[in-house]
């Protein structure tokens, strides 16, 4: 091989570009994590701005919240997570790291209320989601108010297909689904907390 | 040697295998077809049992009417006596599934104009888009119709200056009167022309009016079928009687019977086509009225039957105040527009007692049909049926998870390349 490089050039050249085209997408595929953190940062501040106003109040008390747009903002205190909160779970709507699915009721209303949020990639708001504990506590802010519920028992794993766990429930109690183990989707991570108490909007 | 045929043979297995696999749809394609240009068909017909010009007035007794499209409409008329409400009904059905049944419009003993009366005028009609199937049908029908009970003065005065002449004086008129009808029927039967004229004198004296007239009803129909469309036309048989009471028996002096008349047009319904719209095959007929006259001239002592040839109208006592003249109509059919086709049976035309005021004009059985349509235009669409994923709980760990290790593996390989490129440099 190092002969052939010695005697033709243009072998010589082509594996040069190559490197060069390999460094590059190396350094692309590397930092891939570190651009979707910084995607979903900037989109926070948008949301949480959008989370403020007075058009998106008006469609959350119409209960037409698009998908894609902020919903509520979630605060896990024990892992120093505060994101806002999308409508839905496409795959485009959880750019924004968490959201929350439609097909549930509204944060703080009453049943079974789910949020899936990304654990490795999109500021990974659920990225330590497995090192909750019951009692720890989970507050959600709606533009219309906000409320306080408690985990009564640790995470656990369910296989993906296992909707039961955003069924509907008759107690007021929230759940959060993330992937698991951390870089796969083989499996989920869920936290199950039940209400507390609410609390008026600011 | 052997090492190129087994990897041959086994490239060989991986195109055969690849072909296999590619050959096999991973969704089944899917059709949606959308109609751009519509189906579009029309079917009229109309049928008129009895059309009476009555030393200048015009009665229409009898008469159906009825028309379908596909936009869809359905419409129908069935009149008693037309102009007379009493004995009309309509219905109208635009829009889908839409119904109309009005009750049966009737009257009796209708006088009209002081010269007839109408026993029992009814008009009956329905109109129905039910089902994407328009269907209308009419009748117009009476009972019968008497004419002219106060109109027998004129007539006995017309008569009346022959019987004051001598019975020589009365030979040649009636002779004329008669016309060649009566000449040839004469001498075959060795009769006595005088005694023949004193018979049809006095029995002007007993006759109870100038016409009766029964009538069946017109009947109307358009409908409609999955395949095809027809419109059909029938205007039923009469009996006219012509001085009823004339002879000693109460026989008319002539009674003439008129069958059905009937026109069709059958429509096909094409299919739809993603090609141009095809007119649509329309097949008219027509079945006109056969006319039959009987002599019941008292004179001969017995009745003569006589048929009228289409296209040579019969005149009887040509030349007197009782000149009538009878004439078959036959039919025909012919292209409409747009490809349409029309059926019309024209009936048989009555001229009587033309030495009266004009006498009376008859117009009887008269049918006609049209329809015609074209193919609706398709357009097909090929389209892929929706991707079914199984309902999992969302996706929010996996992506992007490998990039950084396969980036570091592009990175290495890029290092391994320089080094490459290094040491080919060394001496």
């Amino acid at each position: 091989m190092i002969e052939l490089l010695r005697t033709k050039p243009w072998v010589r050249r082509g594996i040069s570009a190559l490197s060069v085209v390999l460094l590059l997408g190396g350094v692309a595929l590397v930092g891939y994590p570190f651009f979707t953190n910084v995607w979903q940062a900037r989109l926070q501040d948008q949301l949480g701005k959008q989370l403020a106003s007075p058009e998106l109040e008006q469609a959350y008390r119409a209960r037409a919240v698009e998908t894609g747009d902020s919903l509520t903002r979630i605060r896990i205190p024990a892992l120093d997570v505060d994101a806002v909160v999308v409508e839905g779970v496409t795959p485009s709507a959880l750019r924004a790291g968490a959201g929350h699915y439609p097909q549930t009721p509204l944060p703080c209303e009453a049943g079974n209320v789910a949020i899936a949020g990304h654990r490795t990639t999109y500021g990974k708001p659920f990225g330590n989601l497995d090192r909750l504990k019951a009692g720890d506590t989970i507050e959600l802010t709606t533009p219309v108010g906000g409320c306080v519920y408690q985990l009564v028992k640790a995470p656990f794993i369910v296989e993906p297909t296992d909707m039961s766990v955003i069924d509907p429930t008759a107690e007021r109690m929230v759940t959060l689904t993330t992937c698991h183990p951390k870089g796969s989707a083989a499996q989920r991570l869920i936290v199950q907390a039940k209400w507390v108490k609410d609390v008026q909007a600011a | 040697m052997s090492r190129v045929r087994r990897i041959g043979a086994l490239g060989l297995t991986s195109l055969v295998l690849c072909a296999l696999m590619g050959a096999v749809p991973a969704h089944a394609v899917q059709e949606e077809t959308t109609i751009t240009v519509p189906e579009a068909f029309i079917a009229s017909a109309s049928a008129r049992g009895l059309d009476i010009n009555l030393f200048g007035n015009h009665i229409t007794i009898g008469s159906a009417n009825a028309l379908i499209d596909s936009s869809p409409k359905a419409q129908a008329q069935g009149a008693g006596v037309a102009l007379i409400a009493g004995t009309v009904a309509d219905a109208l059905a635009t829009g889908p599934n839409v119904t109309q049944t009005p009750p049966q419009a009737c009257v009796a003993n209708l006088p009209l104009l002081g010269l007839l009366t109408v026993a029992l005028a009814c008009g009956e009609a329905s109109a129905t888009t039910a089902d994407g199937l328009p269907q209308a049908a009419a009748i117009g029908k009476i009972a019968s119709v008497d004419i002219g009970g106060n109109l027998l003065t004129p007539l006995l005065d017309a008569v009346g200056a022959l019987v004051g002449q001598t019975v020589g004086a009365v030979v040649d008129p009636l002779t004329q009167l008669l016309g060649g009808l009566l000449n040839p029927l004469l001498g075959a039967l060795n009769l006595d022309l005088q005694s023949t004229v004193d018979q049809l004198l006095s029995g002007l004296q007993q006759v109870t009016g100038l016409l009766s007239v029964r009538v069946g009803p017109a009947a109307a129909q358009a409908i409609t079928t999955n395949d095809k469309v027809n419109g059909t036309a029938i205007a039923q048989g009469a009996v006219i009687e012509l001085l009823p009471g004339l002879s000693p028996l109460g026989a008319p002096l002539a009674t003439i019977t008129v069958g059905d008349a009937r026109a069709t047009v059958d429509v096909t319904r094409p299919s739809a086509t993603t090609a141009e719209p095809s007119p649509a095959v329309a097949t008219p007929a027509f079945q006109a009225a056969v006319v039959k006259v009987d002599l019941g001239i008292p004179l001969l002592g017995n009745i003569t039957s006589i048929p009228v040839s289409l296209g040579a109208p019969l005149t009887l006592l040509a030349g007197t105040p009782l000149e009538s003249t009878i004439s078959v109509g036959g039919g025909s059919t012919g292209d409409g527009p747009n490809g349409s086709k029309f059926a019309i049976a024209d009936g048989v035309s009555l001229q009587l007692l033309k030495g009266l005021n004009g006498g009376i004009g008859i117009a009887l059985a008269h049918a006609e049909a049209a329809g015609g349509g074209r193919s609706a235009r398709l357009s097909v669409r090929q389209i892929a049926p929706p991707v079914t994923q199984p309902e999992i709980l969302a996706r929010t760990g996996a992506d992007g998870a490998m990039l950084p290790m396969a980036g570091i593996a592009l990175l290495l390989a890029a290092l391994a390349g320089r080094r490459l490129l290094i040491r080919s440099r060394r001496p």
